[in-house]
């Protein structure tokens, strides 16, 4: 098993050092200059000083001279300045990622627990009035684009009812520090997290659902319903133990999207996180902070698909990984 | 098509041919009616709708900025005048045309690729499939804003993101099915009768895998509408002022307290599309499942 995860922790340096050399040609070739942003506002610039900066910056390198450079500080673990804000590219991206965590690991305990209740539910009453309706729903929800579900929310609950602000993560008009502060924060904070719950429970509820009725076929339940069981007891004891190992692992695959947010729904919101932050330094050519976090995102990605593997390993004595 | 023949010919069930089988089971499919009446009604709607129409495309009206549904026009103007039904129905042609294209060239694709991997094998098969990986690993979402990016907009650059986003799904399946296949007798008889190498692999096997590439195409292209209203919501996709029901979405989501209808509209025809790929997919891959002889509902 060490042999198994060190062998696949190697095997990550390759990839992670693939991909980042892709994304940082790809984010090389994006249009606009780099120095443009910094120079916009300065008068009696001559031709000799924007040379002179290009040489200093390292902007006259060959691309693959600049990934090397690049490379070479992150290891160091510095990852560089933001273009746009002129600030570490780390201060720009720590509040984003507060941000983001806050919200994310709220919808995803909200969402995966109801999924996974209703995912149940459909299975031991297969084929019931309740189960058509959820998977009709399940399947409804899947057609839904998010940023039209978020916009409709927006429009039933912020627009017609003002239960909820319509965007961002602060009212202009409170005080920081006090508690309707902090009832203002949650109140922004409801609505994304209902989409995203929403979206959680359209992927996860399917899965269950499938996931138990596969192991309620097999032959061991019956046995233990021929030894005098409770459906409780084969269903909540035998059953579940099962149906859950590949609903865990789906979970962890999908895990990086805490980290990474979600760029729909965060841009519908205005919520200030990773997702929006993505977005919105793609958009501005704000290079730095876009590389370091598609670097963060693909990390948490190779991370938990890694993770997901063990625990398919670990939660299922039929699974041994071969050396 | 003799090689199916002779995969058939193992199982009694498909003594009425794999195709008309798959034909007969599709036609028992409920949901496959419901699906089918809005993938018609939607091509009816975006290729003759616009002419029924009395209003052009770009007809702006500034006294009529803003209305709400009327007779005259039956779901309102945007902030310029322009009529909504007229805009909603051209944008559709760009959101089908990118799904039809993406889902179809995917699939050619991403066919071709899995059948070549599958069957030469070796390192270009390790080569292939360590592509597709990567694309797997990088979340969808960056690859889309990074791509749009360096591309710009427009139609034609959308498709070829999303086709290069899209072929992978395919080529795994496409390899899948050669696998199962490639050491089965009649590949064997077909290399001592001396059939090429393309010839093996474009007369025999891959037929053989057309029944998940299918299946595929059609989920492709929903997915790839649903990728390309993603971005043109964004900004990144088709550039107003030709409407798309991503962008359509996105200009009236600016009036959201004025005219939340204009938000509603285009949103429920992006799902009715999704919903028709989505449901035609679901019941194409009942219809050929082959360990399936009853389809259920």
């Amino acid at each position: 098993m060490l042999h198994y995860v060190s062998k696949r922790l190697l095997e990550m340096v390759p990839l992670l050092l693939f991909i980042s050399g892709l994304i940082y040609l790809l984010l090389y070739l994006m249009p606009g200059d780099p120095l443009y942003s910094m120079l916009e506002d300065v008068p009696h610039l001559r031709p000799e000083d924007y040379e002179r900066l290009r040489k200093l910056y390292g902007l006259d390198d060959p691309v693959y001279v600049q990934y090397w450079k690049w490379l070479w500080q992150v290891i160091q673990l510095n990852p560089g300045y933001s273009r746009e804000y002129g600030q570490p590219a780390m201060d720009v991206i720590l509040p984003a990622l507060k941000n983001t965590l806050v919200l994310t690991v709220a919808a995803v305990i909200i969402g995966k627990s109801i999924a996974i209740a209703l995912g149940i539910f459909s299975a031991i009453r297969q084929y019931s009035l309740w189960d058509y309706v959820l998977t009709v729903l399940t399947f409804i929800g899947y057609c839904i684009p998010g940023f039209w579900l978020a916009l409709m929310m927006i429009i039933l609950f912020a627009v017609k009812l003002g239960w909820f602000p319509t965007s961002g993560i602060i009212s202009p008009d409170v005080v920081p520090g006090t508690w309707t502060a902090t009832l203002d924060w949650i109140k922004h904070l409801i609505l994304p997290i209902a989409v995203l719950a929403i979206s959680e429970i359209i992927q996860v509820q399917r899965y269950m659902r499938s996931s138990l009725l596969e192991v309620l076929r097999q032959d061991y339940l019956t046995t233990a319903r021929a030894k005098g069981l409770s459906e409780r007891a084969v269903v909540g004891r035998h059953a579940l133990k099962n149906a859950l190992i590949p609903v865990v692992t789906i979970i962890a695959i999908t895990m990086p999207r805490v980290i990474g947010g979600s760029t729909v729904v965060e841009t519908v919101f205005g919520y200030p996180g990773i997702g929006r932050l993505l977005y919105v330094s793609i958009m501005g050519n704000d290079f730095v902070v876009a590389m370091t976090v598609v670097m963060l995102i693909a990390l948490t990605v190779v991370a938990f698909n890694l993770l997901a593997d063990i625990l398919y390993g670990w939660l299922d004595p039929r699974i041994r990984y071969q050396d | 098509m003799r090689e199916n023949k002779m995969v058939g010919a193992n199982s009694t069930k498909l003594a009425a041919g794999y195709w008309p089988t798959v034909w007969r089971r599709f036609r028992q499919h409920r949901v496959a009616y419901v699906g089918l009446f809005f993938f018609f009604a939607l091509i009816l709607l975006v290729v003759v709708g616009p002419y029924l129409v009395l209003y052009r495309l770009d007809q702006i009206s500034l006294s009529e900025r803003m209305h709400g549904p009327s007779l005259s026009h039956w779901f309102g103007t945007d902030e310029l005048g322009r009529d909504t039904w007229v805009r909603i129905m051209y944008g559709g042609r760009v959101s089908l045309i990118v799904g039809l294209t993406v889902g179809f060239s995917t699939v050619l694709i991403g066919g071709l690729v899995g059948v070549v991997a599958g069957y030469v094998g070796g390192r270009l098969d390790n080569i292939l499939m360590r592509i597709v990986d990567i694309i797997y690993t990088i979340p969808r979402i960056v690859l889309l804003l990074v791509l749009s990016k360096v591309a710009g907009p427009g139609l034609v650059n959308i498709v070829i993101i999303l086709v290069a986003l899209e072929w992978t799904n395919a080529a795994r399946l496409a390899r899948g099915a050669v696998l199962s296949y490639r050491e089965q007798e009649f590949v064997l008889a077909a290399q001592c009768l001396g059939a090429s190498r393309w010839r093996i692999m474009l007369r025999h096997l891959l037929p053989n895998a057309l029944a998940p590439l299918i299946v595929a195409a059609t989920l492709d292209a929903g997915a790839a509408i649903r990728a390309e209203t993603t971005l043109s919501f964004l900004g990144l996709g088709i550039q107003p002022p030709t409407p798309s029901w991503g962008n359509l979405l996105t200009n009236a989501s600016t009036n959201i307290f004025i005219a939340p209808l204009q938000v509603f509209l285009p949103g429920l025809f992006i799902f009715f599309a999704l919903m028709s790929f989505n449901l035609l997919g679901d019941a194409l891959r009942d219809a050929m499942d082959p360990r399936l002889t009853q389809v259920r509902r």
